[in-house]
This record gives C-alpha cells, structure tokens and sequence, in this order.
C-alpha cells in the first residue's frame, strides 16, 4: 500500500497533466487500500480474498461545466488523455445552472480521532480467527450451521483541489455479520462494525444469531395486519439507513426521497434525534473532509422529531440556498456515519410497551413503490417474534413489513438503550448506523397467498 | 500503460500459483471503460469515465479456495504478491475440502463488433437526445407534471483474457450500451414514480432501435393515466395476467435465483441467502406443460451474453423449467463437483477484482402461441399488470411481491379501466403452479442483477411472454 507522501505525490503528478487543458478546477482523490475478505458457510470458510487496488477519482471543471473520472494506478498514464476526452464530452453541453466553484479549505478542520488498525495488514490470520470463533460460538449456542463474512479495509486517502485543499488520512474499518441456521426457515443474523479488528465482539454476534436462530423454530404463521413492533438494532440499522438516504439534497432534487418538502416539519416524535457523525473514534467511516475538502462536522438531521437538514454538496448548497454541510460525495451529498440517539428504555421494557405485537430482526430487500409517499414493503427474516406481555410467545412465519417510512418514523414509541454499530453491504443505503433498537406502533405487515 | 488483451501476463500468474503450491489456479486480466452521460432535470449534469484494469488470480490449494487481485496489472511482482498473500491465507485456515469438476479446455476468441462505436458519436448528440427525451416526458400528459426526471447513457467496453491450468485461454471483447430513466409524475393530487432501464451488448444502433421518444412518452402518459384514471382494484381471488416485464422478474427471481446451485448449497447464506429448493428436487413438477424457463447467455446481443464463462467453460441454453417440469440448476465448477455433474457455465465475475460465482445470463419464460386476446378472453374478472413499481422476494426465493404500476380490470375479457397498485404477494410454488397460458408476444429487458458480498452487479436480460394465472390473491395497497 502506498503511503499519503506518495499518494500526495501521485496527485500532484496527475495535476500537472491538466496544465494544457486550462482548466477551471479539479479535484482529485488518490487511495491505496488493501482489502482481505473472510466468507464462512455451513460452519466452514468458503473463500478468503485479498485486493490490493491504487485508484484515481478525477474531477475536471470548465466553464460551469463537470467531467468526472477514475482510474487504476496502472493506467495512471491515460490520466493526460481522459483529462481532455473528459473535458471534450462536457464542452458542448450547456453550462451547469446549479453550478458553485470548488470551495476554498477552511482555517481549521476537526482533528481524525482514530488512525490506520496495522493489524489488518501485518496479522490477516487474526481475521480468520474471528471467523473461527464466530463458527464455534455459534455451535457452542446450539445453532446447526454457520455462514458470515468479515471485510476488512486498511487505506490511506488523499484529496488535492485547485481550490488548495491538500491532505490525506490513514484509516481502517472492518465488519463482521454472522448468520445462524437451524433450518431454513429458522435463522438468526446479526452484524457489527468497527474502526479495528479488536473492535469486533465475535462472540457476541454470533451469539445473538445463534440465540434467534433457536427461538425461531417451530414458527407459526399469523394473521397479516397492524402490529405495534420491535426492530432489533440490525432492523432499526436497514431502516435508518432509507432516513441517511432520503435527507440528501440531492435525493431530494431527483424526487427519490420521501422528506421532499418536510424540512422543518415534525418528522418524528419528540424522542427522535438522528445524527450524522464521521468523527466519532471507533467508527466505521471517519472523515475530517468530505470530496470537496469542507470540514466535516456532527449534524444534526433530525432533532426532537424535526427535519433540521437535508445534506449539501456545493451545487446542493447553491440550488436549495443552503449551508454547506460537508457531506460531498464524489458525485452527490450523503450521510457518512448516521448516529441514533439512544433512549432510556431496557430491552426488556420495548417487549413490555408494545403488549401484543412483534419483534422483527432484521429487514431487507427494501424496495419502494413511491419514493415520494415512502411507500415500501421489506423480507424480515432472522427472527420475527410474537410477543405478549413482554414475553416471546413464539416465532411467525411469512410475513413481510408493509409500510411507509414516513409512518414509521411518526409511530415510533421509543427507543432503547443499548447500541451497537452496524454495517454491512446489504444495507441500502450503504450508510453505517449506530443505534439502539426501537419500538413502533401500528406497523403494518402482509402476508403471502399459498 | 495502454491496456493490451496480452497473454503473456495471466499465463505469468497462473504458473506462479502452481509454482507455489497451487493445485488448481486461473488468471483473468480484465478491462471495464465505462462512460455515462448524465442529465437530472433537463440539466446535464456530468459526463463520468471510468477505466477499471486489473487482474484476478483464483488458487485452489490444499483443498482451500482463496482469491486475490490487483490492478497493478503490469507489474509481476505485485501479481506475485497478492499470489502469495492469497495462498498463505488460503493454506493458513486447513478447513477446506474444495474440489473443481475437470472440463474440456479451450482456446478460443469472441469479439463482438458493435455496428456503430459509440466512440464515433459526438458527445453533443449523446446530451441533444437526452434532452430532448426530457422534453418529451415533460410534455407527455397535458394534465400532469414531471417535476423530476434522472437520466443516464452508459457505454461499457468489457475486455478479457483468461488463461487456466487446465490449458484453456479465452479472449473476449463485448461493448454494452444502457440506458436509464427515473421520473416522477403529480397529477390528480398525487404523485408516482417510475424506473425505466434497457440494455443490450452493442453499439449506438441499439439506442436508435429502442424507440426511445416513443417509449418515454407512452411510460410518461401512463403514469399519469394512472393517477387520474386509475380506480381500486378488485380485492380477492381472481385470474390475473402479467406483462412481460413482470412475467421475466418472476423468472429470473423465483426460478433463476432459487436454481443457483451455491444457494442451495448454503455457499451464500450469510446475506444472499439459500434456496427452498432441495437437490432432490431435479425432475419434480411445479407446473403445468406450458411453462418452460430457460437461461441462456449465448442469445446474440442480450445484455448478459457471453459465450465462455469466467471459469473458461463454454457455454450453453440452459433449461431450468421444461414443460413444468425441474430439469437443471445453474452450476459453476464449485457447485457441479458437490453435485457429480458438469458444469454448465453459470460462473460470472461483474469485475477483476470479483470471484467468479453462480449466475444468470438472460432468464426468459418460453412464449407459446396464444395471442394477447385469446389470453383474457375467458376472464371474468381479473387484472392485468403490463408493469411494476415495488417488488421483492425473500431469501429463499419463497415468498414473492409485486405491485403494479399500469394495471388493468379485466371485465368479461376485456381491459376495462385502470387501477393503482395491485398487489400480488404470493408463494413460488403456487405462482408457477397457476400459469395455465402463456402468449405469443415474448419482450426483453434489461437489468443489473445483484448478489455475492462484496456486490456483483451483473447485466442480465429478464424475459416472457404475457401470462395467465388463475385464481390469485390480489390485494390493494
């Protein structure tokens, strides 16, 4: 992996390839990562993997107008050439009407709270050790068979703009989601994120999905319709994840976001505080800087229920007449790290809220059937419990959660104590969440006709 | 370094593998140049290129899988490297018991030329079409508004040399041009949204064919017919026919995905999921003699062709429902060894740096003869979805939903009027078992295909005629 001098180095090699082109501006973003993947099913590891990748992300402006481009190290020589197909492919479209110059750095950026995790790179075999202990914690609990994945990245990131941004940053993340069979029908899932490989608690993952896998068998179906609802910290995650997507602005322009014109607007209940955080120490996405080298900051996206922001990038900013937030991305705004702010309510007491209704594990496939409305429906899978005064009665089958989400936010009850920091490639959004689970009122679920 | 299709370089990795202990071991140096031409809200918004090299080396070594790539593609000390690194890992967890079946090995090359390269088309027209396509969907219906629209033209170029230590070494070259449309229309009160995609693997001319000012102007009215026209829909149980859009969904994601054999080995459990069906499966009726479900990558053109897959097996139609009738799951090497069968070229790697795994090409239902007409003329009352906005299915490919975006009342086999939002939410066993007719008039569609962790997005066509089902639940939203 290539050090941040180097990566620095590399950037300002780029740079000097736009010389000839007079350019406007340009932003360019040089990362060297070294990745290694553990897969584990049917209580064995399937494949181990191990990338090695040195990539460019270029951004080219002139006269209101955007090219954007990447490539690998290797052909960093095409840099010159794509630099000016880039520019030629733009040129004769009209200009940007949202368009706002690369904005200058800031006097002063909030300090990395966390560094590179070195074991990633030096003790791979710590990480098939973890998968080992996920495999035997999750038998020692009784579960039948075993399948998870541990990802783990290790990268240093630089960004160089003409605005005269020019830093980088070491970090590492790893996650591990665990799922445990007792049939098929009959499974438990839960995953967790972390900056390092010590931040993993395999065991206690593998001992939720074990833990659920069991409490699943033996499932009955019920009759589809309202139920007040428990999401566990992994369904609450998948969901909060729809929320960090459709406050940015940018989703919000495209009309693929359910808080089109909620800004201001009560959200939620007063007990719902959301916020975005890439500065917190052990999370799974630090940034001190987002793609166009603003400060990143803690922002508050929903507090006491109201829709204070949408996310900006320079366009978003200029076209909603709106602050800055720090969330650029590459191409568009989004979250970095969406925080939840936990309430005060024991698990055992969310069970006690609800009386009759339901305990949900974990929601994927989310799809929408109008983005604007927040209409959805999602598989909830790995754990659907009914439950009775504050007691699981037993597990059901065929479900699925049929809903919008702006109703969910507005029916939900409270929100508990304990957290954990979720992340893994099947949350829509892509979007780390640490939160805590939370109860909801009136959920609404449909059922399959056999 | 200019990307050269040089075999020179994966013959290098694959006998640097075997020289380190690797029983089995494949190289597959692989090029992607992508370039999208964007417009959101009439207004282009950017032109991304992107050039993704590098080269994927897959070992297998003392019955370990382990995979590595770089894209320092052209530099033999980083390939050496990540060799290294893959077989140290993969021989440092001894829990493996893999094994790969033996296939004949090929040298062949498969170049497909597009008609018009895109490359020769300007720019400038590229945007004019895309606003002019904004246009036409902005001026569809004169009693709505489509306050945003998203629009994409993307060309790929997927280059590949591949080399195995069985011998084989195949040489490919395939552009891919799609096209991509989300919008959103308010009328009546209330507002719809709506995704369009095509692809095909070709040049320009597919986007010519496509008829694409007429296509976004009947979506465009529809979705606001159906916001003004569209009434409840009839709740209970009645006869219902699907569009081809949908009728190819339920292909690809209630008998493609569930024929995978590494789902129904467990292999993607941890997130993907496994399959309700069982090995024993093979051979058992799950429908009636009109339904036959074929994946076949070789259809010239189709958005997933391919003629050799990524473990240099050729490829071949491959009949998964024949005449209602299980008759094949989808295999890799992997899967077809634990199966005692060959493999039948299902393993597909979206990119260098992805393992080849389990997937489809293009999933269609067999068309029959009927014609649209013959189809509901029986139907008292029923519906009939041309198209669909939500849908999902869960991890067993068990329990499938699909709402209608334009649907129909049939009424004493007629379409009557529109209706918004039907949902079909429905088990597998019992939606094949209730296709009785299928029509003549089979479509294509294009779509990604995602699956594997990291994410493997893969080009795949979904297709099928129109079909009747009888006696389905049908729900309102």
């Amino acid at each position: 992996m290539l050090g941040i001098n180097e990566l620095l180095n590399l950037a300002e090699e780029a740079i000097k390839a736009f010389e000839k082109i007079k350019l406007d501006g340009y932003a360019v973003m040089v990362t060297s990562k070294l990745s290694r993947q553990v897969r584990f099913a049917a209580n064995k590891i399937s494949v181990t993997k191990t990338w090695d990748e040195t990539n460019f992300s270029i951004l080219v402006e002139k006269n209101k107008r955007i090219s954007a481009f990447s490539v690998g190290y290797a052909s960093r020589n095409l840099i010159p050439k794509m630099a000016q197909l880039a520019i030629k492919a733009i040129m004769k479209a009209p200009p940007r009407e949202d368009y706002a110059p690369l904005p200058e750095p800031a006097d002063k950026y909030p300090s990395i709270p966390a560094e590179m995790d070195k074991t990633l790179l030096d003790q791979p075999e710590k990480l098939l050790d973890l998968a080992k202990n996920a495999i035997d914690t999750g038998l020692q609990e009784g579960a039948k068979k075993i399948a998870g994945t541990i990802l783990a990245e290790a990268y240093n990131f630089v960004l160089v703009t003409s605005a005269g941004f020019r830093d980088g940053n070491s970090l590492s993340n790893v996650y591990l989601d665990v799922r445990a069979f007792m049939a098929k029908e009959a499974t438990g899932h839960a995953s967790i994120a972390s900056r390092t490989v010590s931040g993993i608690n395999a065991k206690e993952v593998a001992s939720i999905a074990a833990h659920d896998a069991k409490l699943s068998e033996n499932s009955k179906t019920i009759e589809p319709g309202k139920y007040n609802t428990v999401f566990t910290i992994d369904a609450t995650a998948s969901l909060m994840n729809l929320v960090g997507g459709a406050a940015s602005a940018y989703a919000v322009d495209a009309g693929f976001s359910f808080f089109i014109k909620k800004l201001g607007t009560q959200v939620g209940p007063e007990n719902l505080n959301v916020e975005d955080n890439p500065l917190d120490s052990n999370g799974y996405r630090i940034r001190n800087f987002d793609d166009e080298g603003v400060p990143t900051k803690r922002l508050r996206i929903i507090e006491n229920g109201v829709l204070k922001t949408y996310l900006h990038n320079r366009f978003t900013a200029k076209k909603f007449n709106a602050e800055h937030t720090g969330h650029a991305g590459w191409v568009f705004p989004h979250a970095w790290e969406l925080t939840v702010y936990p309430g005060d309510v024991a698990w055992e007491e969310l069970l006690e809220m609800i009386g009759r209704g339901l305990i949900v594990s974990n929601a994927t496939y989310i799809r929408f059937q109008n983005y604007i409305e927040g209409t959805f429906s999602a598989i909830i899978r790995d754990g659907v419990f009914y439950v009775e005064n504050g007691e699981i009665k037993h597990a059901v089958k065929g479900l699925r959660l049929s809903d919008s989400m702006p109703r969910i936010l507005q029916n939900i009850i409270a929100l508990g104590k304990d957290r954990r920091q979720v992340f893994h490639w099947w949350l829509e959004e892509g979007i780390p969440v640490i939160t805590p689970p939370m109860a909801v009122k009136e959920v609404g679920f449909t059922k399959a006709f056999a | 370094m200019e990307f050269k299709l040089d075999e020179d370089l994966v013959r290098f990795a694959v006998d640097y593998a075997l020289s380190r202990g690797a029983k089995y071991a494949e190289a597959r140096l692989q090029r992607d140049a992508t370039k999208s031409y964007i417009i959101r809200n009439g207004i282009p918004e950017a032109v991304g290129i992107s050039e993704e090299v590098g080269i994927g080396i897959r070992v297998l070594v003392d019955g370990s899988l382990g995979f590595a790539s770089t894209d320092k593609w052209n530099d033999k000390e980083a390939i050496k490297s990540v060799i290294d690194d893959a077989i140290k890992i993969a021989k440092a967890h001894k829990l493996g018991d893999e094994t790969f079946t033996e296939e004949p090995s090929y040298i062949a090359k498969v170049f497909i030329e597009p008609k018009i390269n895109p490359e020769n088309i300007d720019s400038s027209e590229k945007f004019n079409l895309l606003m002019e396509l904004d246009k036409t969907i902005q001026t569809a219906h004169e009693k709505a508004k489509y306050p945003n629209r998203f629009m994409n033209i993307r060309e790929t170029l997927m280059q590949k040399i591949f080399a195995n230590s069985d011998g084989t070494l195949i040489v490919s070259a395939t552009p891919r041009i799609a096209f991509f449309v989300f919008f959103v229309a308010a009328a009546n009160g209330g507002f719809d949204t709506r995704f369009i995609e095509r692809g095909e693997a070709r040049g320009w001319e597919a986007i010519k064919d496509w008829k694409l000012e007429e296509l976004l102007k009947e979506e465009a009215q529809s979705l606001a017919r159906v916001l003004i026209e569209g009434k409840e829909p009839p709740e209970g149980v009645v006869d219902v026919v699907l569009g081809p859009e949908v009728s190819g969904l339920s292909a690809h994601e209630a008998v493609g995905h569930p024929y995978e054999a590494d789902r129904i080995l467990g292999r993607e459990g941890a997130q993907a999921g496994e399959s309700f069906v069982d090995p024993d499966m093979l051979g058992m009726k799950v429908g009636n003699e009109v339904l036959t479900v074929i994946d076949d990558p070789t259809i010239p053109n189709s958005y997933g062709f391919y003629l050799y897959d990524d473990e240099g097996v050729k490829a071949r139609p491959r009949f998964l429902i024949r005449n209602g009738v299980i008759t094949e799951f989808l295999h890799n090497r992997e899967t077809a060894a634990k199966f005692g069968v060959k493999s039948n070229a299902a393993a597909r790697a979206s990119a260098y740096d992805r393992e080849p795994i389990v997937r489809m090409a293009n999933t269609y239902i067999l068309p029959g003869d009927m014609t649209f007409d013959e189809l509901i003329e029986d139907i008292k009352l029923g519906v009939y979805i041309r198209t669909f906005g939500e849908w999902n299915i869960d991890d067993l490919r068990y329990n499938m939903r699909f709402v209608g975006k334009e649907a129909w009342l049939i009424e004493n086999g007629e379409l009557k009027h529109l209706v918004r939002n039907p949902i079909l939410e429905i088990t597998t066993p019992t939606f094949y078992k209730s296709i009785d007719a299928v029509d003549k008039n089979i479509e294509f569609y294009a779509a990604t295909c995602g699956k594997g962790d990291p994410g493997q997005g893969v080009p795949v066509f979904v297709g099928g005629p129109n079909v009747r089902l009888r006696n389905i639940r049908v729900l309102r939203r």
